[in-house]
């Protein structure tokens, strides 16, 4: 542990990869990466010391399934979002957020794509399908109307439409959610992206219409880094190279996706993962120990864990932990032999 | 899906023509509630003999259905009665003004609906530049000068200091400028503040955000995604003003001295000759609900979600 946190990211890219059982690269795969986040943090342009995310820094790679758990307000969509360039106003970023090598603000917009969990809110109701993913391609592409259309259709059964005429013409109130999520994720392939964010694609749907996603975006994976947000531990584990786990707007644990669920480190990953049978396999809901998130508002100096940690040492009160630990698997926190 | 539309359309309709029955059934109860109808002839001080006669000739001493049943027949046939005043076909008197009255009504509605929803865009586009913060106070301002204060204003002004604009009459276009003008402020304040909303609205919400990230180009979203959305709302508000207007032009009318149905109602009522008046409120009652169909069939023209959620 001689390491401070900044060498603890950096450094893994610098020695020989290891890979882990599964054939997956230990912590990312080879090359210049295709996201890469230094020292994000997120603060209320009205209340600057009010921090919605904190310090962030992780990397992401081609063909990486990156999964991103945490309770409900730890900060994951404003994480999404604020890649993604379409952030409130009312929120102010610092740090770096590169893509390719190159900064946001620089890079073209279809390099980087976006999904949600309630894709029927995110296509514009008065719109047919067709419109609305011509458009899309159109706009990219500067194809004429007729191309855009083939273009749409084929984009359509690339996953898994395969009726795509039949479907340009319905609007989105007249298809299911899984129905609509095809065309939400047809959308984010016409943009050809580098990154594919999915904030909980799969929760609003059921199992069955979840695994067709979760597939689909297995099929797609090879061309691109995925940031796949969930609640589902089951599925971070099964589907993902590595977690990510943020809790209070810091990632308090990022490693290999076996690593995490079978040692994990963290006093709040083991309890998250304490609920879920390791090998059993079957998917579980994340499941947070007992007391509460504190709000963006309330966090004070140490480790935001501290009021629900039954290993805090005196130093968690005044001292925040940051990450550090061996190349597979880093951690913050001060007391890693509780 | 398109036989569903048509169904939908036709029981629409139906509904509107119950209503212009009910309508018209009210007009004959409030015309017979308002009073014994010979005595507001013929006033207080008529004889017995004036009376009768009048009672017989205007049938009025048949049982009420058969009235009833002879007025819905009369209304069928075109014939609403002999204007007292005119000594002609009522509603033939009352179709004589209606041409000023559309003029002035079309005008002003064109007018309010440009400049209404310009403003009302341009408050919800640039919430804090100058045009939007100036659509938004002259929206409150349109809003709370009432119609007449306004007009004695314009009239001041554009009529007797800068002797621009006639203050009243109908000759020429330059007539029409002022009542139209005084005509539209409410509506287009009205129709700024809903606008203002509903594009508000919906370039706030997700499918927008959404289209953002897909590098949509913003006047691109504002035309193709913004407007399709804030139009439901404000077809619902422009057909309401519509409806509003046959009432509105009232006012504007008679101090304009524009002779159109509204300045001929006011005569008429106070004259007392219920023909017309009878005419004047089947008309515009009419007016009322035909502009209200035409909404209706707009709205679900326009949004799909309203041909399935319908039963
Ligand atoms: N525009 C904003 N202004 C103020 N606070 C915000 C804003 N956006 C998000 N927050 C706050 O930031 C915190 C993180 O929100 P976020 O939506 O990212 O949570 P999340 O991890 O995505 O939760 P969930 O699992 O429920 O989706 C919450 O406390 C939220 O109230
Ligand atoms: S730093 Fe301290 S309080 Fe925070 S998780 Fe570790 S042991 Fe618990
Ligand atoms: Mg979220």
């Amino acid at each position: 542990m001689d390491q401070t946190s900044s060498h603890a990211l950096e450094a893994p890219y610098a020695r020989t990869l290891e890979h882990g059982s599964a054939g997956r690269p230990a912590i990312a795969a080879g090359g210049a990466p295709i996201l890469s986040i230094t020292g994000l943090t997120v603060v209320l342009a009205e209340q600057p010391e009010t921090r919605l995310l904190e310090a962030v820094q992780f990397e992401l790679r081609k063909g990486e399934f990156f999964a991103l758990v945490g309770e409900s307000g730890s900060g994951k969509s404003v994480l999404c979002s604020t890649i993604m360039g379409v952030a409130s106003s009312e929120l102010r970023c610092l740090g770096d957020i590169h893509i390719e090598g190159r900064r946001l603000s620089d890079v073209d917009r279809r390099q980087r794509a976006m999904i949600y969990q309630q894709p029927s809110l995110y296509l514009n109701p008065v719109r047919n399908i067709g419109f609305q993913l011509r458009e899309t391609v159109q706009v990219l592409d500067g194809l004429s109307k007729k191309e855009a259309s083939e273009r749409a259709a084929d984009l359509l059964r690339d996953v898994g439409i395969n009726d795509p005429n039949e479907t340009m013409r319905k609007y989105p109130h007249e298809m299911s959610g899984g129905m609509n999520q095809r065309v939400m994720i047809a959308m984010a392939l016409a943009m050809k992206p580098k990154l594919l964010i999915a904030d909980e694609p799969t929760s609003a749907l059921d199992v069955t219409t979840q695994k067709q996603i979760l597939d689909l975006l297995e099929r797609l994976r090879s061309d691109m880094a995925i940031l796949f947000v969930t609640h589902d531990l089951g599925v971070a584990l099964q589907r993902s190279d590595r977690i990510g786990v943020l809790y209070a707007g810091q990632l308090v644990e990022i490693g290999r996706a076996d690593l995490v669920a079978r040692t994990p480190l963290h006093p709040y990953t083991r309890a998250l993962f304490s609920a879920v049978p390791p090998l059993s396999g079957r998917p579980r809901r994340l499941h947070s120990p007992a007391g509460s998130l504190p709000e963006p508002t309330q966090r004070q100096a140490g480790c935001n864990f501290a009021s629900r940690c039954s290993g805090r040492l005196d130093i968690c009160r005044h001292t925040r932990p940051t990450l550090q630990g061996i190349p597979q698997q880093v951690v913050a926190c001060h007391n890693l032999e509780a | 899906m398109r036989r569903n539309t048509r169904k939908i359309f036709a029981s629409k309709i139906a509904r509107a023509l119950v209503t212009v029955v009910l309508m018209v059934t009210s007009v004959f109860v409030l015309m017979r509630c308002a009073g014994d109808p010979v005595t507001v002839l013929l006033g207080p001080d008529a004889t017995a003999d004036m009376r009768a006669a009048y009672s017989g000739e205007l049938g009025l001493d048949r049982p009420i259905l058969a009235q009833y049943l002879a007025y819905l027949h009369n209304i069928v046939r075109g014939s609403l009665g002999v204007s007292y005043v005119y000594r002609q076909d009522a509603l033939g008197v009352v179709l004589s003004h209606l041409p000023l009255t559309l003029t002035l009504t079309c005008s002003a509605l064109t007018l309010a609906a440009l400049a209404g929803v310009a403003a009302g865009i341009a408050a919800a586009v640039f919430p804090s530049s100058f045009i939007g913060r100036a659509c938004t106070v002259g929206t409150v301002v349109g809003l709370c000068v009432p119609s007449f204060f306004l007009a004695i204003v314009l009239m001041l002004v554009f009529s007797i200091q800068l002797n621009w604009l006639p203050t009243g009459g109908a000759e020429s276009w330059r007539s029409l400028v002022l009542p139209a003008v005084t005509m539209a402020a409410a509506s287009s304040a009205v129709l700024a503040r809903y606008t203002r909303v509903a594009v508000r609205e919906s370039l706030d919400s997700r499918y927008v955000l959404a289209a953002f990230a897909r590098g949509i180009p913003f006047w691109r979203i504002l035309i193709h995604h913004v407007l399709p959305n804030a139009a439901v709302p404000i077809l619902t508000i422009l057909g309401l003003l519509i409806g509003g207007a046959v009432t509105g032009s009232t006012v504007v009318e008679t101090v304009f001295s524009w002779p159109g149905i509204g300045n001929l109602f006011v005569t008429s009522v106070g004259n007392r000759d219920i023909p017309v008046v009878q005419a004047i409120v089947l008309l515009a009652g009419t007016a009322m609900i035909m502009t209200n169909l035409a909404v209706d069939l707009g709205y679900t023209w326009l949004d799909p979600r309203s041909k399935s959620s319908e039963t």
